[in-house]
C-alpha cells in the first residue's frame, strides 16, 4: 500500500516529477559520457604510445642509457631471430640511435638519429604512413634522410635539400654525414617531429664504425597484451645483460594516466551526482513541505514513523529508478554509436596532437563501469532523500493538522 | 438481557486537563483544568466560540498532543505515559478521527482511504474489503467506491473520512468540527449517519462543533468558554 501511495504521489506534481527524472537521466549521460569520450581519447593515447612510438616490449644494452651511449651496442644472434619470430610477435625490428646536432646553412639544432630497417620500421610504427612529402626511403641510395616537418621548416630546408648531421662514433670521435632530405614526415607527437630523424640502418652502421648486426634497441610488436610476459621472459633469456622494457617502463606517464582513470572516473561521477543531489533534496523538500497536513492526517490515524520515512524514501526511490536507467541507456546509445563511428577532432587536433593524442576518438565505457554508476546514483538518491523523510518525520501531528 | 443494566465501560477518564500555550506575550490557557468522563455509546459534542479550546481538547484527548498538566486515560491507557510512536500505534487501534477538512489521502479512491487504516493494522484482505464494503454502505458511498476526494463533494468526503475512522474498529471517534465546512443539508445528513452508526452500533463520538443545528442532535453537550468547562448537559 506504502508502495502504491508513493508511486501515486509522484505523478501529482507530474512535472516536477519528470523534471527530477530528467535532470537524473540527464546528468548521468553526460557523465558516462563524458567518463567513455575520456577513455577513448586514453586508449588513443595509449594506441599510439605502443604502436607509433615504444612497440610492446624493448631491449637496450643495460649501460645505453638516457645519455645514448654509442658504445653500448647488442647483436642481433640466433636468439633474436627466435624472438623475433616467437608466437605472439607481430612484428619486430632493431634500431641504431645517436644524439646530435643537425644543420642546414641557416640553422643548426639537437637531434636524435635513428638507423632504421625501413621496411621492418614500416610494420613497427607504420613511420611510412606519416609521410607528407617525398618518399619513405624511395631507393638504396645511403644518404636518405627522413626528417619531421616542423624540423624541416625550422632548419628552412627542402625536399632533396642537404643537411649535415654530427654525432660521436663509437671511437669517440665526432663524425660528421651530408645527408638528402627525401621524405618529410608529420606524425602525431608534434614535439616528437621537431628532434627525430631517420636514416637506414646500413648508413648509420658505416657512420659510427658498427656492422649491420649491430643495434642500440630492439623492438617487438605482439599482437596483443596478453603476450606480453612470456616475450619479455624469451628477450630477457636472450639478452641476460641486457635492460627488457614494457611500454608501461618506457612510457610510466601513460601507466600513471590509465591507472588514474578510475579515480578520475569517480570525481567526475561525484561531482554531477552531487548536484543531483541538490536537485533532489529540495524537490523532495518541497513535496514534503506541501503536503505537510496530509502528513500529519496520515500520523494521526495511525501511520508511524517507519511507514512516513519508508514513504517518502520510495518517492525518491522510484524517481531515481525511473531516471537513472533513463541515463544509462541514453549514455549506452551515444556511447555504442559515438564508439562505432567515432568522433572526428580534425577541428581541434593541431591542439590534441601536441599531447599525443590521435585526431578521431571512440568513446567506450566497460559494462561493469555502467554498473558502478548506476549503484552510485541510486545510493546518492537514497541519501539524497533521507533528508526529506526526516523532515516529515519531525513533523507534529498537531501542528500539522492545525494548518489549514 | 442485563447488558442495559451493566455499568457502560469508561472510554476517556481525563483529569486536571490543563494546556498551556507560551505564545508571544501572555501564556495562553487553551485548556484550563478540565475534568471529562466519556463512557461507551455517548454521543457527546463539545461547543463553544472560536478559540474556546475545542481543537485543543480533542488533540489531548486524542493524543495528538500533549498536555501541560493532568492526565488522559483513554480505555485504560494513560496517555502521558506513552512514547511518540507508542501513540501513534494506540490511535492506529483505538482512536478514529474526523478532522474539518483534508482528512483523506487524494491519491488514494474512496475504497482505498476506508481501507488503508485496516491495512496498517494488518487485516487480512478478504475481512479488510469486506469491511470497506460494508462501512461505505453505511455512509451511503458504496457507489463512489472509486472515486477519487478530488471527486467528491465536501459532505462525501467527510463521510468517507467517517467510515475510515470507523474501519480499525474505535473505541472513539473524535471528530473535530466535521461539518463547518458544509452546507446545512450535507452537515444534517453527515450527523444523521453519525448519529445511527452510534444508536445501532453503539460508536462512541466525541465531536466539536459550534453550529447550532448540530448541537441539537448531540445527547450530551458539554461547553467551553476560554478553555473551562461552563456547562456539562445531558438530554433525552
Ligand atoms: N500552537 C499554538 N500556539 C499558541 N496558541 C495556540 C496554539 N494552538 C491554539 N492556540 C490558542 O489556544 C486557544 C484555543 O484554540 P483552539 O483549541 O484551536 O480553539 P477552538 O478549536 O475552540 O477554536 C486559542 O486562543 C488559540 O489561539
Ligand atoms: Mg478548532
Amino acid at each position: 500500500m506504502i508502495l502504491s501511495i508513493a508511486w501515486r504521489n509522484i505523478w501529482r506534481n507530474r512535472v516536477r516529477s519528470l523534471l527530477v527524472i530528467g535532470s537524473i537521466a540527464l546528468g548521468l549521460w553526460a557523465g558516462a559520457f563524458v567518463i567513455a569520450f575520456a577513455w577513448g581519447l586514453y586508449q588513443n593515447n595509449i594506441y599510439d604510445v605502443i604502436h607509433r612510438q615504444f612497440s610492446h616490449v624493448q631491449v637496450h644494452h643495460a649501460q645505453f642509457g638516457p645519455d645514448m651511449d654509442p658504445h653500448s651496442l647488442l647483436r642481433e644472434n640466433d636468439t633474436w631471430t627466435i624472438a623475433a619470430e616467437a608466437p605472439g610477435v607481430r612484428s619486430a625490428t632493431t634500431r641504431l640511435v645517436v644524439s646530435g646536432m643537425i644543420s642546414s646553412p641557416t640553422m643548426a639544432t639537437g637531434m636524435k638519429l635513428f638507423g632504421i630497417r625501413p621496411m621492418e620500421e614500416a610494420l613497427q610504427t607504420e613511420l611510412n604512413q606519416v609521410l607528407m612529402e617525398g618518399s619513405y626511403f624511395p631507393s638504396n641510395r645511403k644518404d636518405q634522410l627522413y626528417i619531421g616537418e616542423k624540423l624541416a621548416r625550422k632548419l628552412r630546408v627542402k625536399l632533396n635539400g642537404k643537411v649535415v648531421v654530427t654525432f660521436s662514433d663509437t671511437s669517440n670521435n665526432i663524425t660528421a654525414a651530408a645527408l638528402r632530405v627525401t621524405g618529410i614526415y608529420r606524425s602525431r607527437n608534434a614535439s616528437l617531429d621537431e628532434r627525430i630523424i631517420y636514416t637506414e640502418h646500413g648508413t648509420l652502421a658505416t657512420l659510427l664504425g658498427v656492422d649491420g648486426c649491430s643495434f642500440h634497441e630492439a623492438a617487438l610488436l605482439l599482437d596483443d597484451s596478453a603476450s606480453l610476459a612470456p616475450n619479455v621472459a624469451r628477450l630477457a633469456a636472450a639478452y641476460p645483460a641486457a635492460l627488457v622494457q614494457t611500454w608501461k617502463q618506457l612510457s610510466p606517464e601513460t601507466d600513471m594516466i590509465i591507472s588514474s582513470f578510475d579515480l578520475y572516473m569517480y570525481i567526475v561521477v561525484g561531482i554531477i551526482l552531487l548536484a543531483l543531489t541538490f536537485g533532489i533534496v529540495n524537490t523532495m523538500l518541497m513535496a514534503v513541505l506541501e503536503r505537510v497536513r496530509e502528513i500529519g492526517v496520515l500520523k494521526s490515524v495511525g501511520m508511524n514513523n517507519r511507514r512516513i520515512f519508508s514513504m517518502i524514501m520510495l518517492e525518491t526511490l522510484f524517481l531515481s529508478l525511473l531516471g537513472s536507467p533513463l541515463g544509462i541507456v541514453l549514455a549506452w546509445f551515444t556511447i555504442w554509436w559515438t564508439g562505432t563511428v567515432g568522433i572526428d577532432l580534425g577541428m581541434f587536433s593541431a591542439g590534441m596532437s601536441q599531447f599525443g593524442f590521435s585526431a578521431i576518438v571512440y568513446p567506450a565505457l566497460e559494462p561493469s563501469k555502467y554498473i558502478n554508476i548506476a549503484v552510485m546514483s541510486l545510493v546518492t538518491a537514497l541519501l539524497a532523500s533521507a533528508y526529506p523523510a526526516w523532515r516529515a518525520l519531525q513533523l507534529k501531528p498537531v501542528e500539522a493538522v492545525r494548518k489549514i | 438481557m442485563n447488558q442495559a443494566n451493566a455499568k457502560p465501560a469508561t472510554v476517556i477518564d481525563a483529569h486536571e486537563l490543563s494546556k498551556v500555550y507560551n505564545g508571544h506575550q501572555i501564556p495562553v490557557r487553551a485548556v484550563d483544568n478540565v475534568h471529562l468522563h466519556i463512557e461507551e455509546g455517548e454521543f457527546t459534542a463539545i461547543v463553544g466560540p472560536s478559540g474556546s479550546g475545542k481543537s485543543t481538547l480533542l488533540h489531548l484527548i486524542g493524543g495528538l498532543d500533549a498536555p501541560t498538566a493532568g492526565s488522559v486515560i483513554l480505555a485504560g491507557t494513560d496517555l502521558t505515559q506513552l512514547s511518540e510512536n507508542e501513540l501513534i500505534d494506540f490511535r492506529l487501534h483505538n482512536i478514529g478521527f474526523v478532522f474539518q477538512a483534508y482528512n483523506l489521502v487524494p491519491v488514494l479512491t474512496a475504497r482505498e482511504n476506508v481501507g488503508f487504516v485496516m491495512q496498517l493494522q494488518g487485516v487480512p484482505r478478504e475481512e479488510r474489503e469486506a469491511r470497506v464494503r460494508t462501512l461505505l454502505e453505511e455512509v451511503g458511498l458504496a457507489d463512489k467506491a472509486e472515486s477519487k476526494p478530488g471527486k467528491l463533494s465536501g459532505g462525501q468526503q467527510q463521510r468517507v473520512a467517517v467510515a475510515r475512522a470507523l474501519a480499525s474498529k474505535p473505541r472513539i471517534v473524535l471528530a473535530d468540527e466535521p461539518t463547518a465546512n458544509l452546507d446545512s443539508v450535507s452537515a444534517a445528513n453527515l450527523l444523521d449517519i453519525m448519529a445511527r452508526l452510534n444508536r445501532d452500533e453503539n460508536i462512541t463520538f466525541l465531536f466539536s462543533t459550534h453550529d447550532q443545528r448540530v448541537i441539537e442532535k448531540a445527547r450530551r453537550v458539554i461547553t467551553l468558554v476560554d478553555g473551562r468547562v461552563v456547562s456539562d448537559e445531558i438530554r433525552q
